[in-house]
């Protein structure tokens, strides 16, 4: 069960995290607010103690300091509720690290409509696709530069997904380390030169348009009780998120989530151009 | 006021000057092997390279906020319109429109005459400035430089020098009861050996006439450090020979505050009986010392693969601007993270155990309270230290490592916010019930304790590995490593500055204005590096020359000024501190006690400032833990180390309790020959 709206933050995502529209979006969120959670009302407790403690025990010379080495409950009590708490959340954790980083590892259905190679340089990406043989490294592969095209993976009102348009990215890089952060995916991934990297992910093609999408409402793509997609295109930025050089905040990618059959068309007129030239060498 | 520095002291003082004989001023002040004045050499040296660190640190932040490039605004464009203007006519005024801000002052001297658009647009050219000509603006090989000088100014030169250098060198061998280090010269060689490190590091802004110093980053992944490029060039190996040299002088210091923490303590002191000052000292020695020759290893390797041809770090086939790189062959880029951060991790911990320290103890003489859990704070100390071993690879979780090997370190990594949580609550247990006195060494303490809370808990959030990867190299880290090292570490530095200034310079430093340097710092600071969790949870990268070209930075340009004027307000209030610093150095309240703050460890015991050789005569005798404040059995709310507590106990012996009062734990004292 997917999330079928990201989470509904108004205009005011700047103060928060940004929607997101990968399958395990949801999962990698949730994490954040628990901690969230966990970390604020430890923080206001601890802060609160401290100023109470502060006006309370203010300087006075009609009393005398408590005289205490120490409690060893105390000390018993604080060590282990918190270990108990931060074991709980590790635990709780490493199931969607798996997911994510290590989908073999995991319960994750291993198939991936689509395979794609980035090689990064200074400064861009250069994503070869498979190409009408569905192979990648044959003479129908097509290369373009900081263009990232995919399918979606439709979802309806329920948030299931219809059909599994699951993404594998081949990641290296041919110079210095580079790395691929999408962060409406929370997707991030290094990547390493002489060292062929996997990443996998979705984009879940939503029902209703996202809070930055509000103005999209009423737009013809959308049916009329403005929550089902008719037809959409949507794309998204990508960045270089580890240190490359000089042109490190201008590597920038577009992810653009198509519809399955625009895609598949897209893919045979680039993948036919690229059999002729190859054929014409 | 009662004086506890045992009498007789002053007396041999007065009457012979002991058998010394004046040293000469270069071996006095200058290659002096002198622990205190070695301490002292640190502290002035740090104060400057912080100002240096703080300068570039302010570079970066007006480059976040204000990139080349700045387009009209939207009341620019409105006010062109309600001129009547369109189309051609529009554009030609908006192009004249010059938004762009060169760094104030520094600016147009560094990197030429800013001139406005028409002018450049016409062909001419400005003045060139120390480092080229960009128009006045800071280019992006110079941000990467910014940066990745600041962070290593901040670290090598500023924090780790100042606490274990400043503090360490000044505080142990006082605290520990020792005429001086054990290995005085090595400790003087240690001093000139880190000068060195400071010149060279410093060199490396002015090796390549384009002013192209390192940058690859504090933490110079290859293969961008490791092959030699016009933007890798003489500044990033400078870089290299620096931390290694700054590395080895790390290297013999811990040695010597090993010995003598081991070999040098007075009669009586047990390690149990230790302040925690340096304790946090004795700890981190011993970090630096397993972890800084890993560091030394890593930039020798690196160093190899840039000029004598190796190939530690560089993988076949690599292609840099169109070439294939002929030494690469055979190498792993992620070698260098496992190195880098075998020794980068505990270097942190290098970097505020012993903050945690200075503010045990500032805690403890200021709410005249024992430290609650004195045991508890030196294992959790031991804990981070040990576990900080074993965490490195949280900063891999992205670098294509192994992912069961993220879920091993995610794990360790939680687990070292418990110790860290222990502390923070016997610092709260050591408030509880005190007699709290906002001194301005307090208000640091309490600062950095509120503040420590916030790096902490910020730890969490990248420890887990699925939140990871979304705020992995975003300006959340930026965050918490600031939340850690300024709100942390350099309120300790603070803290210990104010707290000791007096037995280090027989005069007091300004309460007032110490306050005022306080909350001014403590409100810009979290102005500064608050925001930047929320810019990093928008997921903004760190290391940004520029957000222009990003539709999901722009949302995030308002805060980013915001930011920079707060750290320029955070910049110009340490201006207070240091009017207040140099100035009580010659005009302050001369100190007339030699213990002013009823503290119990032996720095207080002694003369002030101490003489060469610490005491006239012999050390003192050790005869309880360092805690005892608030003893209900003692006239005083203090009872000094140095006094058998017969003495303190209201002044007779039949008020004393039957049983001996053993400190903090520690067994009772050793019978010792009176002296």
């Amino acid at each position: 069960m997917q999330q079928v709206r990201p989470p509904e933050f108004g205009e005011a995502w700047k103060w928060w995290l940004p929607p997101h529209y990968s399958s395990f979006g949801d999962e990698v969120d949730t994490l954040f607010h628990w901690i969230f959670w966990i970390t604020m009302v430890t923080f206001v407790g601890v802060e609160l103690v401290m100023l109470y403690f502060c006006f309370k025990y203010k300087r006075n010379p009609a009393r005398k300091a408590t005289y205490t080495h120490g409690s060893h409950s105390l000390e018993v009590a604080w060590t282990i509720i918190p270990a108990v708490i931060l074991v709980a959340l590790g635990v709780a954790s490493t199931k969607t690290w798996a997911t994510i980083k290590n989908p073999t590892d995991s319960d994750y259905p291993q198939e991936f409509q689509t395979t794609v190679k980035i090689v990064a340089q200074q400064f861009a990406w250069n994503v070869t696709y498979a190409g009408d043989d569905k192979t990648l490294g044959t003479d129908d592969d097509f290369t373009e530069t900081n263009i990232l095209n995919v399918p979606f993976e439709p979802i309806d009102a329920e948030g299931n997904a219809t059909t599994e348009e699951n993404v594998r990215v081949m990641l290296t890089s041919q110079d210095v380390i580079h790395s691929l952060f999408i962060p409406v995916l929370r997707v991030k991934q290094d990547a390493v030169p002489g060292y062929l990297g996997n990443v996998w992910f979705d984009v879940q093609r939503m029902t209703s348009p996202g809070p930055d999408k509000k103005h999209l409402t009423g737009d013809s793509r959308y049916s009329e009780d403005g929550r089902t997609l008719i037809d959409w295109e949507e794309s998204y930025e990508i960045a270089c998120a580890e240190l490359c050089g000089l042109g490190h905040s201008q590597m920038r990618m577009q992810l653009k989530a198509v519809p399955r059959a625009d895609w598949e068309a897209w893919s045979h007129t680039k993948s036919a151009a690229a059999k002729a030239r190859a054929a014409a060498k | 006021m009662s004086t506890t520095a045992p009498a007789p002291a002053h007396a041999d003082h007065a009457a012979a000057g002991h058998g010394h004989h004046e040293l000469p001023f270069l071996r006095k002040w200058v290659f002096s092997t002198d622990h205190k004045v070695i301490g002292l050499q640190y502290l002035f040296c740090c104060l400057f390279t912080l100002m240096v660190g703080g300068l570039l640190a302010l570079m970066v932040r007006w480059q976040i906020a204000y990139p080349a490039g700045a387009k009209p605004t939207e009341e620019q464009v409105q006010e062109l319109r309600s001129r009547g203007l369109t189309g051609a006519e529009l554009d030609a005024e908006l192009a004249k429109i010059d938004n762009d801000r060169p760094f104030p002052i520094l600016g147009e001297l560094l990197w030429g005459e800013h001139l406005e658009p028409e002018l450049v647009n016409a062909g001419e050219v400005g003045e060139a400035g120390v480092f080229g000509n960009s128009n006045g603006m800071m280019p992006a090989e110079w941000y990467n430089v910014a940066f990745t000088m600041h962070a290593s100014v901040m670290i090598f030169l500023v924090i780790i020098p100042m606490l274990t250098g400043a503090f360490g060198n000044w505080v142990i061998p006082l605290q520990l009861g020792a005429k001086d280090m054990a290995f005085p010269f090595l400790n003087g060689l240690s001093f000139w050996t880190w000068i060195c490190a400071v010149l060279i590091l410093f060199a490396s802004f002015f090796v390549d006439p384009a002013g192209i110093g390192a940058g690859a980053g504090w933490t110079s992944y290859p293969p961008l450090s490791d092959v030699v490029t016009p933007t890798a060039g003489p500044g990033q190996t400078l870089w290299c020979i620096g931390v290694i040299i700054g590395g080895t002088s790390s290297i013999m210091g811990s040695m010597n505050y090993i010995t003598t923490i081991v070999n040098l303590r007075a009669p009586g002191l047990s390690l149990f009986r230790m302040p925690l000052t340096t304790w946090a000292a004795f700890i981190t020695s011993i970090l630096q010392l397993f972890a800084t020759p890993v560091l030394s290893s890593a930039m020798a390797m690196l160093l190899f693969d840039r000029h004598m041809g190796t190939s530690f770090f560089l993988p076949e086939g690599l292609i840099f601007t169109g070439e294939t790189v002929p030494n690469a062959g055979g190498g792993q880029v992620i070698l260098w993270q496992h190195i880098f951060w075998f020794y980068s991790h505990p270097a942190v911990y290098i970097m505020i155990l012993p903050a945690m320290g200075i503010v045990s103890d500032v805690i403890a003489v200021w709410s005249r309270k024992p430290i609650f859990g004195y045991r508890p704070m030196v294992y959790s100390m031991s804990a981070i230290a040990g576990l900080g071993f074993v965490v490195w690879g949280h900063h891999m979780f992205q670098s294509g490592m192994n992912p069961v090997l993220g879920t091993t370190f995610m794990i360790s990594t939680i687990m070292i916010a418990l110790p860290s949580a222990v502390k923070v609550f016997n610092w709260l247990g050591t408030l509880w019930g005190g007699q709290i006195t906002f001194s301005p060494a307090m208000l640091f303490a309490l600062g950095f304790v509120s503040m420590f809370v916030i790096g902490g808990l910020s730890g969490i959030y990248m420890a887990n590995a699925p939140f990871d990867i979304f705020i992995h190299d975003t300006y959340f880290i930026v965050a918490h490593i600031h939340y850690v090292l300024f709100t942390g570490s350099v309120m300790g530095i603070f803290s210990g500055i104010y707290h000791w200034f007096p037995k280090m310079f027989a005069r007091h430093m300004n309460d007032a204005w110490g306050k005022v340097h306080f909350w001014l710092t403590f409100i810009f600071m979290n102005g500064v590096f608050f925001p930047m969790h929320i810019i990093g949870l928008g997921g903004y990268p760190r290391r940004y020359a520029s957000f222009r070209g990003y539709d999901f930075l722009a949302p995030y340009e308002g805060m980013n000024v915001f930011m920079t004027w707060c750290a320029i307000l955070l910049g110009l209030s340490q201006f207070i501190f240091l009017a207040n610093f140099f100035g009580s150095l010659l005009f302050g309240k001369k100190a007339t006690s030699d213990n002013p703050w009823h503290a119990n460890s032996l720095e207080w015991s002694t003369q002030t400032p101490p003489p060469h050789g610490n005491w006239i005569g012999p050390v003192p005798t050790v005869y309880h833990g360092p805690y005892e404040y608030s003893n209900p059995n003692c006239k005083e709310d203090y009872a000094p180390q140095w006094m058998p507590m017969q003495t303190i106990y209201g002044g007779s012996t039949a008020a004393a309790p039957a049983a001996p009062i053993v400190a903090t734990g520690g067994t009772p004292p050793p019978p010792h020959p009176a002296h």
